[in-house]
């Protein structure tokens, strides 16, 4: 039977429109990978960078915001971008604040867990198992230093079920030492073993086992350092402490009235070098309750690119002292210890003369110094709200700084609410997790 | 200092450009030596009033002679060949009439038309939403229709045309940059996380609707550059259009599909004629002013100092200040040093705009083909120096007819924008940012001299479109049609946005080059048979399908650290990185329609159409749309009598979809990279099951025109839902998957009505007396959203969008922020609304558990929900026609906050109520004192630690034009067939019920890209402009 036109035109339709939708549906879109080629043997580094990716933004602008609330640097008044909240200037956080770095550090932990099971699903190298063993643990010692509670989920990624609520960071620096035991099992040289050991020795430290944290840092030669990656290329990675401060256009702190400004110019400690400039006197905005701020910077990151240290000899010769005079042993080699670290610099002031090593009578005098070392040492590397609040729960004797820092007379702002030695669980992950209770 | 900013397009090849298409037009239309030939001549009246008509088009049937009538009404056709003719006067909004002419050699025949209004065009076509062409007496939903010939103030762009041209049409957004677009909502917001744009054709092919992406800087995601955001629909030129047809929901879309939620614009440019070539040329010079926006005699927030230099004052050119204007940090200028001083002095008028615009177009032909070519050039210079914008439109329109049973219609329109603009919006580099924030801003200076650095800031963008599609109509049988159409819409921007060496704020110099193309293909059939059922039974069946391809491609280079200051490229610098993003997505589908005709008065339409879609999940298959619609023509039944005007009665149902974004429904690991070694980082979690969200509207309404059609209605109520609203629904951070999941959930509507009445209050052949008067409602809410809707805590943290909120309840979206409770008394200290209602919110909207006394509570509704377009046109002897148009917005409520007062930077607005000079006399005094007889609602706004409730019921009117439109034939020879003069001068005028300063207009950050209007940026409003056209037409 002939067709007729009409039959013809209809068929020609349908037919054309059929293969529209059918073709339709396999449209290729390139960029996001999906889950399955993650465990491929060329997929596996890179989930592993990602992973310390989301830890290098953690500590981008986490390591800032700790220098702000651990009074490093003095706010300059700026709020919103590379600023803090007028709270957080005066060294409160409110509840709920800084939910980027919360999920960017869980999220480090999270694919550093899926990097875990995944590899070991394959078999995969000891290269590979042992770098997401050390940034998992990272990621949480992490967790652990900055968050005043936790949330505790289950250490396979595949489980959904949400975390549960721990008050404390106990868990997050038991799972780091787990993680950083692992990370040893698999190093196959002595850096990789000395990058696990540091970052062992700093959890147990938290975890009150001295002995412990003693040898792993003994283990630890001066010259070892390990840093995290920042990267001038992408500004999720900058080095924030530098870039909130540099001239493009952002002035967002000052080191006027900070103890560090004071104690290099009566030092020239080449650590807590600061310099001005003249064409810009003040930091932007103005601070509430101050004005305007005189405007100074610290030399310690000069690029926006510049790496931070997250574990180094030089920690872990303070990390022997400190375990020693936590148990009660001699004030005398941990002060030794304390000085190692110092004498290695010479002054800027004229003469450049080694400077000054410490001297202390007791034990309370070696702990002022000590926790005075570790400020400058670990200046500006995010650990010291983390090492305050340690001090504060074994109440540990001496001063954190000599002369004290007094900022409560500078304006109201430092008065009006309690500091923060710790961030709080973000309302983000209260609201959504049953298991964690609201902000009281 | 020296503003760099470099034409990336020479003007030599655009003159040349201009000057092949001025010769090709000239020889396209050398007329036809006639050996043996008269004249046809007359005059054309409107049949009501005797008054003359313009613009008709006047034609011998089946021959190529034709012209258009002057604004007099008289015609001259010229060169007629000796014969018997059929003579056709026409003209858009009334009936057609033939007459029969003979013409003699050597002589002149007369023949005047009379022509009728046809108010409600019921038996005009319209093709929007319809499959196929419809008469509009068939159609059961509300059509807005737009002619250009009825716009009397000369627009400059389509979406000018747009504004508040009927109702249920929001344009919304405008600000004082160069290319700036705004955004159009149809029926307000139908989607919570998708786009609420319309999708747009231009004469049957689909072109981008969404606005073009915001070029900043890559070096910070805090945005350098000027956020300005192109919008398409802006590239057009609007003398091309013929039309613009408009359908608002889901009830008009269905046959659209997916994507058609928000609605359908459909453009329509002129068709050449048959006839001999008709030009018309149009020469267009304007000029524009800042009108204040400060307030406490901060008349313009400290912006006087960087506009353009003003003809009648002082300001800011070439790096240079006027002695008037300027300050510098050591002046003790007393505008900070009063309560209310204000010394502006010749800076009252800054921001010389000038406007030009030039235009050429030639339509004619014969029976096989017609054309209509045209040209257009724009080059308009802006308040702030750095912006500038140059526009060429090229455009080619052919019908040919091969066969008497098909035609073809194939059209090609092409763009080139170049603008620049100057650094600002909420930028730390730009200059509206740091004037505005004065010593406290990132120079740390409000050295005028040092703010002005920041135009050394360079930002170019070129947008290129070709907007190309061919259109086959095949009638095989009188009662069968096929039309078939393939489009390619492409839209090409280059945005360079450069600080060069010695940029004060970036010394080391960047530069980013982003350059993204979108590609859009439409393939479209359309078949539809007619056929008798019975005697008084018709019935109409079409069957089609389409398919639309969109593609984005975007790739960005940065490069920062230049060797000098040299003009530099990405490849220049020392330090280079990149960017690339590309994504496809299909949508197709095939739909049937029946249209039942009972005795050409009752009209039943029933339909569907099914959709496939490249986003949808795996599991989830095609989607199906449904439409019915019925019609009445009460006015053709006998009990009607011819007194009671004509009156047609509609409703319609029907429903249309939204598609997710391409990898939406896919778990994904992003390839993010880190110091350039490969990374994966957690990307979407995925959701197999996800589809498209439908929206669902019914709509009832009335077409009706009184006393002999001097009286003319078009009233509609609808009421649309949308289900399976796709929400961005929030993971557990702990979880690992971080960003939220889009998801099919929840319910939103939107209800309203749509009135336009239009009066003819006075008509005689010298003098006539037009009103108008559009209003229109859109009540939107949140359907369905939580288990719990009372609490908040768990309700809205889940679910947020936009610049507001969504909350079960409440409009879509919501305003959203803390209030005083207390804002008039004055007893030192503000408290917080912490009741179960925040007392602003008015409408009956249910309770909420709120966190205590210092939580947020919904401030309103973010879009306005009332709209009033009043109108009004007199002609006056001589045909000069005088109109103004004015348009209400309210209901909605705004932040106004261009001062950042939580930085402890000082604001106008609170400057009565400091204390001393303007709260502190030098840059360090410690505190922004307020007096203690300031009222709490104002201790709100103007303390840092508060720096709140900046919230205002945003009810404004703005008068969009004021125009006059002159004949000015007698100024011209016969053979020039009209000449018209227009004088326009636009909001010039603008009242607002709370808002003390600023705009309410003005784009939020994302620019035409906001999905509402948000939390006010760093901006100078648009301007008031006065323009004038002058149209010849021979």
């Amino acid at each position: 039977m002939k067709m007729t036109n009409h039959k013809k035109t209809g068929l020609l339709t349908a037919g054309a429109f059929t293969f529209l939708l059918l073709a339709g549906c396999d449209v290729v879109n390139p960029g996001p990978v999906q889950d399955e080629f993650l465990a491929e043997e060329a997929s596996q580094p890179g989930l592993i960078n990602g992973s310390v990716r989301r830890l290098a933004e953690a500590l981008s602008y986490g390591n800032y915001t700790m220098a702000i609330l651990s009074r490093e640097v003095f706010p300059g008044g700026q709020i919103g971008a590379f600023g803090h909240d007028v709270a957080v200037q005066g060294g409160h956080v409110q509840p709920g604040y800084d939910v980027g770095r919360w999920n960017q550090t869980q999220q480090a932990r999270f694919i550093a867990e899926t990097a875990i099971k995944r590899f070991t699903e394959v078999n995969a190298s000891n290269a590979n198992m042992y770098r997401a063993h050390l940034y998992a643990a990272f990621a949480y010692r992490t967790l652990g230093e900055w968050w005043c509670d936790a949330v505790i989920g289950d250490t396979d990624p595949d489980v959904t079920t949400p975390g549960s609520f721990e008050a404390g960071t106990t868990t997050y620096f038991n799972r780091a030492v787990t993680n950083f035991t692992a990370a040893l099992g698999f190093a196959s040289n002595d850096a990789e073993r000395h990058a696990a050991l540091a970052g062992r020795a700093s959890a147990y430290l938290w975890l009150g086992s001295f002995a412990l944290a003693q040898a792993d840092a003994a283990g630890v030669p001066d010259s070892f350092v390990l840093t995290i990656t920042f990267d001038a290329q992408e500004q999720a990675y900058y080095n924030s402490i530098q870039w909130a401060n540099a001239k493009t256009p952002y002035l967002s702190y000052s080191l006027e009235n900070t103890w560090q400004k004071s104690y290099y110019d009566a030092t020239g400690d080449p650590r807590t070098r600061w310099v001005v400039d003249a064409g810009f006197p003040f930091a932007v905005g103005s601070l509430s309750g101050f004005g305007q701020v005189p405007w100074s910077n610290q030399t310690k990151f000069t690029d926006r690119g510049d790496d931070a240290r997250i574990a180094s000899g030089w920690e872990m010769r303070l990390v022997e002292a400190e375990a020693i005079l936590a148990s009660g042993g001699s004030f005398a080699t941990a002060l030794g210890l304390i000085n190692q670290v110092r004498t290695r610099f010479n002054s800027t002031l004229p003469g450049n003369a080694p400077l000054t090593a410490y001297t202390a009578a007791d034990a309370t005098e070696a702990w002022q110094w000590l926790k005075q070392e570790r400020g400058l040492e670990l200046w500006l590397e995010g650990r010291r709200l983390g090492d305050e609040r340690r001090w504060m729960a074994t109440n540990a004797p001496g001063a954190l700084y000599q002369p004290p820092v007094a900022w409560e007379t500078l304006s109201p702002l430092f008065t009006s609410n309690p500091r923060s030695y710790c961030l709080d669980i973000p309302d983000s992950e209260r609201d959504r997790n049953p298991n964690v209770p609201p902000t009281t | 200092m020296v503003s760099n900013v470099v034409r990336s397009t020479p003007p030599s090849w655009r003159a040349g450009l201009m000057a092949l298409l001025a010769f090709a037009l000239v020889g396209a239309s050398a007329p036809a030596l006639q050996a043996q030939t008269g004249q046809i001549t007359g005059n054309v009246t409107n049949a009501a009033s005797g008054a003359a008509l313009g613009e008709v088009q006047v034609f011998l049937e089946g021959r190529q002679l034709g012209t258009l009538t002057r604004s007099d009404g008289r015609y001259l056709i010229l060169n007629v060949p000796v014969g018997a003719y059929q003579v056709t006067a026409q003209r858009i909004g009334f009936g057609s009439v033939t007459q029969a002419v003979t013409v003699t050699a050597g002589s002149a025949a007369a023949v005047n038309f009379s022509l009728s209004t046809q108010a409600l065009g019921l038996d005009e076509i319209v093709v929007t939403g319809t499959a196929g062409a419809s008469r509009r007496r068939e159609v059961g939903n509300s059509i807005a229709q737009i002619n250009i010939a009825d716009v009397p103030d000369r627009p400059v762009s389509a979406v000018d045309m747009l504004q508040g041209a009927a109702p249920g049409i929001d344009v919304m957004g405008a600000s004082g940059e160069a290319g700036q677009g705004r955004q159009i909502r149809l029926r307000g917001n139908s989607s919570v996380s998708m786009t609420n744009n319309p999708i747009i054709y231009i004469d049957g092919i689909r072109m981008r609707s969404d606005a073009l992406p915001i070029v900043n800087s890559l070096d910070t995601g805090s945005g350098r550059g000027a956020r300005v955001s192109v919008s398409p629909l802006d590239n057009l030129n609007p003398n091309d259009i013929e039309r613009i047809e408009i359908i608002k929901g889901s009830a008009a879309t269905t046959l659209y599909g997916t994507e058609a939620s928000a609605g359908v614009i459909q453009v329509f440019t002129k068709r050449g004629s048959t006839g001999a070539p008709v030009w018309t040329a149009e020469v267009q010079q304007g000029t524009g002013w800042m009108q204040e926006f400060g307030v406490n005699g901060m008349d313009y927030l400290n912006m006087e100092h960087y506009m353009r230099d003003a003809l009648w004052g002082g300001g800011y050119e070439g790096g240079e200040f006027s002695v008037d204007c300027a300050t510098d940090a050591t002046d003790t200028d007393n505008r900070w040093q009063g309560e209310n001083a204000t010394a502006e002095g010749a800076c009252s008028w800054p921001g010389a705009i000038w406007m030009q615009n030039y235009s050429l177009s030639v339509r004619g032909g014969g029976q096989a083909l017609q054309y209509f070519i045209s040209g257009q050039l724009q080059d308009d210079q802006y308040a702030l120096p750095n912006d500038e914008l140059e526009k060429y439109n090229f455009r080619g329109n052919f019908t040919m007819t091969p066969t008497d049973n098909l035609q073809i219609q194939w059209n090609t329109g092409y763009t080139n924008q170049w603008q620049a603009n100057t650094s600002t919006a909420n930028n730390a580099q730009g200059v509206t940012l740091n004037a505005f924030r004065q010593e406290r801003n990132y120079w740390g200076s409000g050295d005028p001299t040092r703010i002005a650095e920041a135009m050394d800031y360079d930002l170019q963008q070129t947008v290129e479109r070709l907007s190309t599609g061919m259109t086959a109509n095949y009638t095989p049988l009188a009662n069968m049609t096929n039309r078939f159409t393939v489009g390619y819409d492409f839209t090409q921007q280059e945005g360079r946005n450069l600080r060069n060496f010695g940029f004060t704020q970036f010394p080391r110099g960047s530069i980013t080059n982003d350059t993204y193309q979108n590609r859009l293909l439409t393939f479209e059939y359309v078949g539809s048979y007619a056929f008798s059922l019975t005697e008084s039974v018709g019935s109409n069946f079409s069957w089609g399908g389409q398919a639309v391809g969109d593609e984005d491609r975007r790739l960005q280079g940065y490069g920062e650290n230049f060797p000098g200051a040299a003009e530099p490229t990405v490849s220049s610098a020392a330090l280079t990185f990149a960017r690339e993003s590309r994504q496809k997505v299909w949508n197709a589908g095939f739909f049937v329609q029946n249209v039942f005709d009972f005795s050409d008065k009752y009209f039943l339409t029933g339909g569907v159409r099914v959709d496939g879609n490249s986003a949808f999940g795996s599991g989830f298959g095609l989607q199906v749309y449904p439409k019915v619609s019925a019609v009445w023509i009460m006015s053709d039944e006998d009990f009607f009598s011819d007194a009671m005007g004509t009156f047609k009665l509609r409703a319609a149902y029907g429903q249309s979809g939204r598609a997710p974004g391409a990898f939406d429904a896919v778990r994904t690991w992003n390839p993010a990279g880190f110091v350039g070694l490969p990374a994966f980082t957690p990307s979407n979690l995925g959701n197999a099951n996800l589809g498209p969200e439908v929206t669902a509207e019914w709509e009832v309404g009335f077409d009706a025109s009184w006393f002999s059609d001097r009286v003319n209605a078009v009233f509609t109520y609808y009421n649309q839902r949308t289900t399976d609203a796709l929400m961005n629904v929030a993971a557990i951070p702990s979880s690992g998957f971080t960003s939220s999941q889009l998801q099919n959930v929840g319910e939103v509507g939107n209800t309203g009505v749509e009135l336009q009445l239009d009066g003819s209050v006075y008509q005689s052949a010298d003098w006539g007396v037009d009103l108008g008067f559009g209003f229109s409602t859109n009540n939107s809410e949140v359907i369905s959203l939580c288990s719990d809707p009372a609490d908040l805590t768990t309700c809205i943290a889940e679910f947020s969008d936009l610049n507001g909120r969504i909350i079960e309840g409440y409009p879509v979206p919501v305003q959203w922020d803390r209030r005083t409770a207390n804002p008039d008394n004055v007893d030192g200290t503000y408290q917080y609304a912490c009741d179960d209602r925040d007392p602003l919110v008015e409408g009956d909207y249910p309770s909420l558990t709120v966190g205590g006394c210092t939580a947020n509570l919904p401030i309103g509704p973010q879009l306005p929900t009332t709209f009033m377009t009043p109108s009004l046109t007199v002609r006056v002897p001589g045909n000069i026609s005088l109109s103004a148009r004015g348009e209400f917005r309210g209901g909605h409520f705004a932040e106004i906050a261009p001062i950042p007062v939580g930085r402890s930077v000082r604001s106008a607005l609170c400057f009565p109520w400091y204390v001393g000079p303007a709260g502190f006399s030098t840059p360090t005094s410690k505190t922004l004192a307020l007096k203690p007889e300031t009222p709490n609602g104002m201790r709100e706004r103007c303390t840092p630690a508060g720096a709140r409730d900046n919230w205002y019921k945003a009810d404004y009117f703005k008068l969009r034009s004021v125009s006059a439109t002159i004949p000015m034939d007698f100024a011209f020879p016969d053979r020039v067939s009209g000449a018209t003069l227009t004088l326009a001068l636009q909001n010039a005028f603008d009242w607002y019920k709370e808002i003390p300063w600023y705009d309410a207009e003005i784009q939020g950050n994302a620019a035409a890209g906001d999905d509402g209007i948000g939390q006010q940026t760093e901006r100078i409003p648009s301007p008031a402009t006065f323009r004038m056209s002058l149209r010849v037409t021979f």
